[in-house]
Order: structure tokens, then sequence, then C-alpha cells
């Protein structure tokens, strides 16, 4: 082999290496930055991230209950619990039940009953025309809405994952 | 100055369009690597298109024949809707690798490996920088693996190019 051809051998090695030193900074930088601005849905294994921007698909009304048995009205922007499901192909007949935890690690969990019932779980990422800030201050975040339920500490703040089971 | 001659031309014609092929084939491949590092694909197959012009300029002799065959290939991948978020700007991005590779033959022997190599990967480097100036906008780490996909492919196509011409020069004299 010619000493050029070595040269061109060690520059391609070179190129390779950096090419996959560098490659997997930028992803490993890239996924912290898409799961800042996500969910991360928990299930069969699997890590399936969901953009925030993503889940703002429908709105709806209904009554929440705080601790001391108070009824509030509002408006909401978000997704149903079981149409994400769906849409992420996983069926909700299927699971028994689902844990919402917070960016805080407060969790809170739903059973497959609850969460198969129409219009009773959602993911809200705006009250009454407001965005859910998340536990950054300006940046958006998500909350867990469950309509008729009398124990408010379920309406989990600052949704990080939902781990399906 | 040198008339450029009609096999020339056909040489020259035929390396233009092997090379937009080349990357319209290429490109789903590379892709998928520039998906998986979560960058905008194209540099990686930029390389193996710029193969075919650094032959076409070896085999001609024309001074300025890179820089044709960028300018000719810019105008085709505008009508055949290869430009991408680039528009008319295309022509920039295309030409811009065909100077590289001409000028490169004044610093080494055009008839070598070595031109080949440094040539293919400068001009890929090139073509990069400005789709990055003109449509992706690249910084940081994410441009420096954009110009590190774009050097490797180059070094590849360049490899290529030296293979190829070599082979060619045997034939076509």
């Amino acid at each position: 082999m010619k000493k050029k051809n070595y040269l061109i051998l060690l520059i391609v090695l070179v190129l390779v290496a950096a090419v996959i030193a560098v490659g997997l900074l930028v992803r490993n930088s890239m996924l912290e930055k898409e799961k800042a601005d996500a969910i991360i849905l928990k299930a069969n294994g699997k890590e399936i991230i969901i953009p925030i921007s993503s889940l703002n698909q429908e709105e709806f009304t209904g009554e929440t209950v705080n601790g001391k048995g108070d009824h509030f009205s509002y408006s909401y922007r978000g997704i149903e619990l079981k149409a994400l499901l769906e849409k992420n192909k996983i069926s909700p007949d299927s699971i028994t039940s689902v844990t919402a935890i917070a960016a805080d690690q407060f969790s809170a969990a739903y059973t497959g009953d609850e969460v198969r019932e129409a219009k009773r779980v959602y993911l809200a990422v705006q009250v009454d025309g407001v965005t859910v800030e998340g536990i950054e201050k300006g940046k958006p975040g998500v909350q867990v809405i469950v309509f008729g339920d009398p124990n408010s500490k379920r309406l989990v703040r600052n949704l990080q994952t939902l781990e399906i089971q | 100055m040198k008339r450029i001659t009609a096999r020339e031309l056909a040489v020259m014609a035929i390396c233009l369009t092997l090379g937009l092929l080349a990357k319209r084939i290429v490109s789903p491949l590379t892709n998928s690597l520039t998906d998986f590092f979560r960058i905008p694909g194209g540099s990686a197959a930029v390389g193996i298109s710029l193969a075919f012009l650094v032959v076409g300029r070896r085999m001609t002799n024309v001074p300025c024949a890179a820089t044709m065959m960028g300018f000719v290939q810019s105008f085709l991948a505008l009508a055949l809707g290869m430009s991408g978020y680039q528009g008319i700007l295309a022509v920039l991005s295309y030409t811009l690798p065909g100077i590289v590779i001409d000028l490169t033959a004044y610093f080494i022997k055009q008839h070598s490996m070595l031109y080949c190599f440094t040539a293919c990967i400068l001009g890929a480097v090139a073509s990069a920088l400005m789709s990055n100036i003109i449509a992706f906008h690249l910084k940081g780490l994410s441009l420096l693996l954009w110009l590190l996909l774009a050097a490797l492919s180059g070094a590849l196509g360049g490899y290529i190019a030296g293979l190829v011409s070599a082979r060619l020069s045997i034939i076509i004299k």
C-alpha cells in the first residue's frame, strides 16, 4: 500500500471517529431538548416522546372538585387520555392502570376503567385560554384533569411521564 | 483560451447528470444517518454527488469544468424540484463546490488520487457551509457535525472519484 493511501485511510478513520463522537453528543443534547418540551409515554418497555405542542387538539369543559368539596368549571384545551393512547397505538381496552408522574416526582394513578370512560380523563395544555405553565417559569406544561373526581390531588400538574400498565 | 471539444462537453454532461442522480439515490440512505443524529439530511450525500464533478474535471482538463457542471446542475435541480428550501439560491450551493474543485486543481496535480480526495472534501464542505448559510442556520456542535458529515462523504466520494477516473482515463483518451 502506498504512503498516500495510508494517509487517506487515516483521514477517513479520523473523520468517522469524529462523526460518531460529535454525532452522539448532538443526539443526546437534542433528545434532552426534545424531552424538556415534551411528556414521555412509557408502555410495553418503550418510551414515546410526545411534544407538548402536539397535545393542543380539542376544547373541552367540565367540573373539577377541590379538597373542600367546592366545584369549579373551566374551559380547557388539550386531549383526552384515551385518544392520546389510541393515537400512539396503545389500545385502552388492554390497560389496567395509568400512572402520571410529575416533574417533582409526585404521582397519581388512574384505573383502566377511568381512562376508558368517555370524557373523564384529559391532559390539559390551556385553562380558560391561559397556557398551563410547566415547572420552569414561562415554559409550557401539562396538567391531568379528571372530571368529577373529589380527590383534587389526582389533578397532577407539571406532568412529565405517563406509565401505562 | 482553449476550445472545449464535443467529447469534453459530452463527458461533462454525463458526469453532471450522474452526480444529480447519485444524490437522489444516496439521499434516503444518508438521511437515515442524519435523522439518527437529529440534524437535517443532505450534507452526508453531497460528497457522492461531487465525486462525479471531480471525475468530469479530471477527465476533461477544462479549467472551469467543475464550475460549469455545478452551474448547470443547479438549474437541473431547480427544474426537477430538488432544490429543497434553498429555492433559486441553490445556484450558489451547487456552483460553489464546482469553483472549489476547479481551484484545488491549481494547487494539487489534477491526475492524482490526492487531488480527487482533497477536491471532493473541500467541495463538500463548501457546499454544506453554503446550504447552512442559505437554509439550515445550524450552530455549534450541530454545525460541526453537519460539516464533518460533509467532509466524510467528500472523502468517500473523492476516493471513489480517484478510482473511477483512473480506470476511465485508460479507456477514454
